[in-house]
């Protein structure tokens, strides 16, 4: 191959103004990000500050063994204390509040996710273009599909800690108000990225099973699923 | 002849017990525990009539999110919506300035974490000092790469923000140092593992012309993986905005400040105009990263 005609291949490489535009504009945001935030590392160097720091990172080591030799039994005395006193329990709960609420999470983001989908949820999922569908179909698909990511958004743009104030003004104190909190919120995030991955599946496998004649309900349990249950 | 045509092959599904369902039932089994453990039941799912009305309260305020204060300020304070919008700003320029640092953490772990480049090579042509490093420093540094990244994203945010606000006080550069760390190990990672797990035919006839190990990773690996990259860090970018709203409680003046304060003076109609800035700012994002992602990942 000839310098010239990989010059020509190079003018021929697919381009995108979108890119352009997406790349110009994360860098002029980042660059007026650093330039109007007030950054420095000054406040490090006040001697209030670094004395807060000497202490916090002070109170790091573990209270008995401060200003004396390291002692393995002081240690251990002091690592059991600790968990029998509220450490296991606390880390029971936080495990079960985390493992009760993403399987919240899960199946309501699984929920979510195909009415949240771009390629599924129009009125010919996968065949769209050979099957043009009535302007009331269309829009009654385009306002689900809408609707269900509204939901995701909402979501998860409300923070967990917003979310679990109103839980528990709600619902008064029980592990409730945590569980729904962090499912609702997770929800949100799985949602979308779950979304995303039916949208990016292979195409022609779909459209195929769509000719073919499959309902939707087929298609996502049939083909939907078992390629996304393993997926990233 | 006919009869070895005549045979057909179905393939017969095997009758153990799949990972997928096992995986499953453990997960069912964990939520069944979990829920036992933590007395979760329908008693304590039913709200009192008092949490009922203090709950709509709030949400019928959704309908009319405050346009301004409800409750009178000091003169000079400017408009809601104008701080409403000045706390987006706060927001996106501490998001952004600990994205860009976080991708650069993340790239530079994520090439020292992943074993692309030096795994797999063949020995004969290399020098005894490239060997020596591929035997000996490669895996050192991989594998306390993937200790650092670990460390660094097994704390969360709020965590590391209580740690720098002891160094720094309520300053940009601790809410960004509190981002960029956990951020930049998670991005580490997952950069890593997008690197270890990329089609590697580009890389192989690289390395069959004879290009070094450092050629081969840059020009073979690295631009396979570089649209994946990006359309995980807009969707990273997303995160920290969300991140960086939520350091406000904290005192930090993003959108989280306003929220929580608006919050506990019961000025319900201000957290839901603060709530729903955020809400729009995310799905800016949002469809900015979907177009993305439309032409990136094919």
């Amino acid at each position: 191959m000839t310098d010239d005609a990989i010059r020509a291949l190079y003018r021929q490489r697919p381009r995108s103004l979108y890119l352009r535009v997406t790349a110009a504009a994360a860098a002029a945001i980042v660059a007026v990000s650093w330039w109007s935030g007030e950054f420095s590392l000054d406040a490090l160097a006040s001697e209030r500050r670094l004395r807060n720091l000497r202490r916090f990172l002070a109170e790091l080591w573990p209270h008995p063994l401060q200003g004396r030799d390291f002692d393995l039994s002081v240690a251990w005395q002091w690592t059991r204390q600790i968990l029998a006193d509220r450490g296991l329990a606390a880390a029971g709960t936080t495990l079960a509040i985390s493992i009760a609420a993403i399987v919240l999470a899960g199946i309501l983001a699984a929920l979510l996710a195909l009415p949240a989908a771009r390629s599924f949820a129009t009125p010919e999922p996968f065949v769209g273009a050979l099957r043009p569908a009535g302007a009331a179909r269309a829009a009654w698909w385009k306002a689900l599909q809408t609707a269900s990511r509204s939901v995701l958004v909402f979501a998860r743009a409300v923070p967990e800690y917003i979310w679990a104030f109103l839980l528990l003004i709600l619902l008064g104190p029980s592990a409730w108000p945590a569980v729904l909190a962090l499912a609702i919120h997770n929800a949100g995030i799985l949602g979308k990225l779950a979304s995303e991955v039916v949208d990016d599946l292979e195409r022609a496998p779909l459209a195929a099973l769509r000719a073919a004649g499959a309902t939707r309900a087929q298609i996502a349990v049939n083909a939907i699923v078992p390629a996304t249950a393993g997926a990233r | 002849m006919s009869e070895r045509a005549a045979t057909i092959w179905i393939p017969v599904p095997p009758t153990r017990v799949s990972v997928r369902s096992l995986v499953v039932g453990l997960l069912v089994a964990a939520a069944i525990l979990s829920a036992m453990y933590l007395h979760l039941g329908p008693g304590t799912l039913t709200p009192s009539l008092a949490g009922r009305r203090a709950a709509a309260e709030f949400f019928v305020r959704a309908l009319s999110p405050a346009a301004r204060y409800e409750s009178d300020v000091m003169p000079g304070t400017p408009p809601l919506l104008v701080t409403a919008l000045r706390a987006v700003g706060v927001t996106v320029v501490i998001a952004a300035s600990a994205m860009s640092l976080a991708v650069v953490i993340g790239l530079l772990l994520a090439f020292v974490a992943s074993n692309a480049w030096w795994i797999g090579e063949r020995a004969g042509a290399q020098s005894l000092w490239m060997r020596l490093l591929r035997r000996s420093v490669a895996p050192i540094a991989y594998g306390s790469a993937r200790v650092v990244m670990a460390l660094m994203r097994s704390t969360h945010e709020l965590l590391w923000a209580v740690l720098f606000l002891a160094a720094f006080g309520l300053s940009h550069t601790a809410a960004v140092l509190a981002i960029a760390i956990p951020f930049g190990g998670t991005l580490g990672k997952v950069f890593s593992e997008m690197i270890d797990e990329a089609p590697r035919d580009a890389a192989e006839a690289l390395r069959g012309a004879g290009a070094a190990p450092l050629q081969v990773f840059f020009f073979g690996l690295f631009p396979r993986v570089f649209p994946d990259i990006c359309a995980y860090t807009f969707y990273r970018f997303e995160c920290s905005l969300r991140a960086s709203a939520v350091l406000g409680f904290f005192g930090f003046p993003t959108l989280g400040y306003y929220i929580s304060a608006s919050f506990e003076n019961l000025h319900y109609g201000e957290v839901w105009t603060y709530l729903y800035t955020l809400i729009a700012l995310v799905i800016v994002v949002d469809i900015w990263s979907a177009g993305l992602r439309r032409r990136l990942v094919v």
